[in-house]
């Protein structure tokens, strides 16, 4: 390979599907719907019978305790802290791992198997289960979240990032390269101002996502509003739960207002 | 007159522009793409300096091929490529930057940085020869950004110097390019189609500043073209293609209505 940007190889013309593939397609998509109904044991006449039973938890949840309101805005502010810092830290790592992993821009064949590993191992391992080897480490509290958290980022930012740099039109690149520019200029000069609002859009995306994930983590001992929920739900203090459920939803519309915002604006 | 340069260039030498003031020499170039698609077969030619050399042929002759070759964004099978005295073809990492700095390209489309700005643009021309950290941040030496808005001056768009690549007209776009290649300080310059994607007028104001680097600059300009209207006005040297052979390598003056037309046709 002469060049740092390898080429893309000539895209071959699409095959029509024939009837019987698409027979097979259907079927499959069929099987799979169904044998999931059996697995997961769907009875939905329970919903029907159990509804008195949800119809009384919501009677008892209201209205809501007020008194909860102000110890929980520190607990928010934990929940959305942890998805800020675990959001922005693996963009750091992100980046670098993304350009490596894209077959147009990765400076050999290693550097690509290594960074896709990576990017593997730190996605497919959910962050609940990352977090819980943190605590395992660290302790209890906010910190294991961020970094469970933070690691599984690493690896969906790093894909993110790879197939948008994938994506980028090759023409910039390629008369950057023939000036004679270094494959870092060429990064910094031509393919990042050209991904850089997709990056930014695909990180705001995962701040909005990490927001839901740093709730569900503090159910399993990472802090935040997430872990005031459990005990409320544990203490059978449904106004309570009611009043905390209430401020989640402000604090997710919110973070997903704003993100919104922003990806317009970058846009 | 369509006869392979094979025969002529058997003893070595590289067909018409063979002479002491070529720039850029191409010898027995040939590439043979995975899917076994053999683009170029012992393609030889010779572009001298101050001169402009039209590189004609039908869709899948090879001639966007030679350009990426030279340029090594294509490597070929076999052969060699002259610039400067070095063998392009053999070179590899920093000699193979090296040398790429002497031959600055123009691409059919739109090959400039969408979000950055006409000046930063032309001013990246110069990232070869300023390796600096300060450049991984646009940020360039006040005499490449001057240098930057004196050629937007020459191709007469200085007015466009702050305004967003993204926001400009094919042809203001390209001569953008232009300018950027220009800034490279190139003794090459190669020009993949660079009026595919303009209207006629377009078309013949950006030959014509091609023709005029070529004159002034004393650049050897190689253009690929698919229009022979435009190459019979530009020419100064020929060199036709078909499938990947050199069929014609010509001054311009002594190629025949018959012979460009022959390139094209089906069966000839």
């Amino acid at each position: 390979m002469a060049t740092s940007f390898a080429l893309r190889a000539p895209a071959r013309a699409p095959k029509r599907m024939s009837l019987p593939l698409k027979i097979g397609i259907g079927a499959l998509v069929v099987f799979l719907i169904v044998q999931a109904y059996i697995v997961i044991e769907a009875h939905p006449e329970d919903i029907i019978t159990g509804f008195s039973g949800i119809v009384d938890i919501v009677r008892r949840g209201l209205p809501p305790d007020p008194r909860v309101l102000l110890p929980s805005l520190k607990a928010s502010l934990v929940t959305i802290d942890v998805a800020i810092l675990a959001t922005f830290v693996p963009i750091i790592f992100s980046i670098p791992l993304g350009f490596m992993a894209a077959h147009n821009t990765t400076p050999g064949r290693w550097a690509y198997y290594a960074a896709r590993g990576i990017i593997a191992v730190c996605r497919t391992v959910p962050d609940i289960v990352w977090a819980l080897l943190f605590v395992t480490a660290v302790g209890l509290g906010a910190f294991p979240a961020f970094l469970g958290l933070a690691v599984h980022s690493v690896g969906v930012l790093g894909r993110l990032y790879a197939e948008a740099i994938e994506d980028v039109n090759m023409e910039p690149v390629h008369a950057l390269q023939v000036t004679g520019a270094n494959p870092a200029q060429i990064a910094s000069q031509a393919i990042l101002p050209a991904v850089l609002p997709t990056m930014i859009g695909l990180s705001l995306y995962r701040l909005d996502t990490n927001v839901r994930s740093s709730l569900v983590l503090g159910f399993v001992g990472g802090g935040g509003i997430g872990f005031q929920i459990q005990q409320a739900l544990a203490l059978f203090e449904y106004k309570q739960l009611t009043m905390l459920l209430i401020i989640m939803c402000v604090m997710i519309v919110g973070i997903e207002g704003l993100a919104v915002f922003l990806r317009k604006s970058i846009s | 007159m369509l006869t392979t340069l094979r025969e002529r260039t058997s003893n070595g030498a590289a067909g018409d522009g063979a002479s002491g003031d070529a720039r850029l020499v191409v010898r027995d170039l040939s590439k043979t793409y995975p899917n076994g698609t053999a683009a170029l077969a012992h393609v030889s030619f010779a572009a001298r300096a101050g001169e402009v050399t039209v590189i004609l042929g039908p869709n899948g002759s090879g001639k966007s091929t030679i350009v990426r070759c030279v340029v090594r964004l294509t490597d070929p099978d076999t052969g060699s490529i002259t610039v400067g005295g070095r063998d392009i073809a053999a070179l590899s990492g920093e000699g193979l930057r090296q040398a790429r700095r002497e031959i600055a390209v123009i691409f059919q489309n739109v090959s400039l940085v969408a979000r950055r700005s006409a000046l930063a643009n032309v001013a990246a021309g110069c990232l070869g020869r300023k390796q600096g950290i300060e450049t991984l941040f646009g940020l360039l030496p006040r005499d490449e950004l001057s240098l930057a808005t004196r050629l937007l001056e020459r191709l007469s768009i200085v007015h466009l110097a702050d305004q967003r690549a993204d926001t400009l007209s094919g042809g203001q776009a390209q001569r953008v390019a232009v300018a950027r290649a220009l800034h490279q300080q190139p003794t090459v310059l190669l020009a993949d189609e660079p009026v595919a994607a303009l209207d006629p007028d377009a078309s013949l104001e950006i030959m014509a500043v091609l023709q005029r680097l070529a004159r002034e600059d004393g650049l050897a300009v190689v253009c690929v073209l698919h229009q022979m209207d435009i190459a019979r006005k530009f020419a100064d040297h020929v060199v036709g293609l078909r499938a990947g052979v050199v069929v014609i390598d010509e001054r311009a003056a002594r190629v025949d209505e018959k012979s460009l037309s022959s390139l094209y046709k089906r069966d000839a």
